[in-house]
């Protein structure tokens, strides 16, 4: 029999975000639903993480936005190793 | 006639009452029965005519030690051997006497090959046991003719499948309901079909024994103490008066008596059954390893994708034994299950009642008949507290509903690999989100 597997739950995947000029997300590319940039209605809640400084640093700094279709996502830009993942998706 | 009563009232019984699943609507009122006394032994003789002008009988499929005889040829009869008879009493009887034993995975491939046959004569098809159907003659005298020439063409088509002994040996009777034409199939002589005219079905009915009648074995034996032998005095008695004897049965036997209950011929629904097999290496005779065997047979047909969404409510399991011949048992299930213990246990005691008398060589599991759609609300149903009771019976944390583990087995059958999880805390206070929880392979 072999070893049960362990899957994380949660996982971020890969997005693509259109900064403006103040550096605030105007679009995102994450969807299972759309290729296509969603553009972003409002940015509801912001905060930071950084944590493991003593092994492997992460310094992520998490947002959470309202598209103009309704949906909201859990997005963060990874401030280490750069590029924005999005780790969450309502509605 | 009263061979006849012996031999075939119970299988007649059965097509009455709708045990088979026959198909809604009005059916047809002509019928032709076909009847082939003795059709497994004559089977038999076709397989090695040099036993032909011997006295040979056919053990019955029930195993032990103390087996029986099934069916008897016309010379074993004649030296007082008779069905029903344990070996030793036949052997005392007739020395001589040659001891078959059945095959019943060939006697089900030669009635198979006749379904077929009769299918294509016509539409309205009803099997009744074993080397006896009823044949719906509806609408067919534009295609075949007279009644003569109807019984002659489907004759006539019995030559493709069965050999020239077999088709001489069967007897025909055509009238109106399934009763009258049994009655004339027992009354007519090989190569002689009886046909009884709509206005003669009571006249004909009238001189025949009563034996005939679908009822129980019991009331006739009193009918006979009462000295009512043939049909035509069984009407000389009024409806209530054999009511208030033989209860519902008696108003029925009256009403075939007389010719005016006609039970239409309904055709035969055959769902194609779901068959799988394994050969052995070395013929197997253990108990266990059978047991064993028919377990992974069972997951194979039940994981079979034209069994999906149906429940099981019929199986057969043939084992091909060493040195020739079959062996068979078959389990009608009170209630249709697609679980495969549910289907095991009822198997695996008819196994123990009618063990293989020789070690098997190929199993083959055959589910035949089906019932509604297995449920699968059943796994997180709300009323069953999401699953975690069973039977009123809360269960115990880690323990696993039946019905979840059969479904994950399923699932391993058709994937190769468990597609379901579950969710475990790995550390839930993390402030990093994909820490806090995993999915681990949930595998009972």
């Amino acid at each position: 029999m072999s070893a049960p597997r362990l899957k994380p739950l949660g996982s971020p995947r890969g997005a693509r975000v259109v900064l403006g000029q103040a550096g605030e997300p105007v679009a995102v590319v994450a969807g299972r639903r759309s290729a296509r940039p969603q553009p972003v209605a409002a940015v509801r809640e912001r905060w930071r993480i950084d944590d493991e400084w003593w092994r492997r640093p992460l310094s992520r700094e998490y947002m959470t936005v309202v598209l103009e279709d309704g949906r909201s996502l859990t997005l963060y830009h990874d401030r280490t190793v750069g590029g924005w993942w999005v780790q969450g998706e309502e509605g | 006639m009263a061979d006849v009563r012996a031999r075939y009232a119970l299988p007649f019984e059965l097509a009455y009452e709708g045990a088979r699943q026959t198909l809604p609507g009005r059916g047809s009122r002509s019928a032709l029965c076909l009847w082939l006394p003795t059709f497994e032994l004559r089977l038999e003789l076709v397989r090695s005519p040099a036993l032909d002008a011997t006295s040979v009988a056919l053990l019955s499929t029930e195993g032990g030690t103390r087996r029986a005889l099934w069916q008897v040829s016309e010379r074993a009869a004649e030296a007082g051997v008779r069905p029903g008879q344990l070996v030793s009493q036949a052997v005392s009887l007739c020395p001589s006497l040659t001891l078959l034993e059945p095959d019943p995975a060939h006697y089900d491939a030669a009635q198979d090959a006749l379904l077929e046959v009769l299918a294509e004569l016509t539409p309205v098809v009803e099997p009744a046991g074993r080397g006896r159907f009823f044949l719906g003659m509806d609408g067919l005298a534009r295609l075949y003719g007279s009644p003569p020439n109807q019984v002659h063409r489907v004759q006539r088509a019995l030559f493709r499948v069965l050999p020239g002994p077999l088709v001489a040996a069967t007897r025909a009777g055509l009238a109106p309901g399934k009763f009258g034409a049994w009655v004339a199939a027992t009354e007519a002589r090989p190569g002689e079909p009886v046909i009884v005219p709509e206005a003669g079905l009571s006249a004909f009915l009238a001189g025949r024994s009563i034996g005939a009648l679908p009822v129980a074995e019991a009331t006739l034996d009193r009918l006979e103490r009462l000295g009512v032998k043939t049909l035509g005095e069984l009407v000389r008695f009024p409806t209530p008066a054999l009511v208030g004897q033989f209860g519902e049965e008696g108003g029925r036997a009256r009403a075939w008596a007389t010719g005016e209950r006609i039970d239409a011929v309904r055709p035969c629904h055959r769902p194609r059954p779901v068959r799988v097999a394994l050969d052995f290496a070395v013929p197997v005779g253990q108990v266990e390893t059978l047991h064993s065997a028919l377990d992974r047979l069972l997951e194979r047909a039940l994981a079979r994708p034209e069994r999906r969404g149906r429940s099981v409510a019929a199986v057969r399991v043939v084992g091909r034994l060493e040195g020739g011949g079959s062996w068979m048992v078959e389990v009608v299930l009170r209630e249709p299950t697609a679980r495969r213990e549910s289907l095991a246990f009822p198997v695996r005691a008819r196994m123990g009642i009618t063990p293989p008398t020789r070690p098997v060589e190929a199993l083959a599991v055959e589910l035949f008949r089906f019932g509604p759609p297995s449920s699968q609300t059943g796994l997180f149903d709300r009323k069953d507290e999401a699953g975690r009771s069973e039977g009123g019976r809360e269960l115990a944390d880690g323990e696993v509903p039946h019905a979840l583990r059969d479904a994950v087995r399923e699932l391993k059958l058709r994937l190769g690999h468990s597609p379901l999880y579950r969710v475990v805390e790995v550390d839930p206070l993390s402030r990093i989100p994909e820490r806090r929880h995993a999915l681990l392979s949930f595998d009972p």
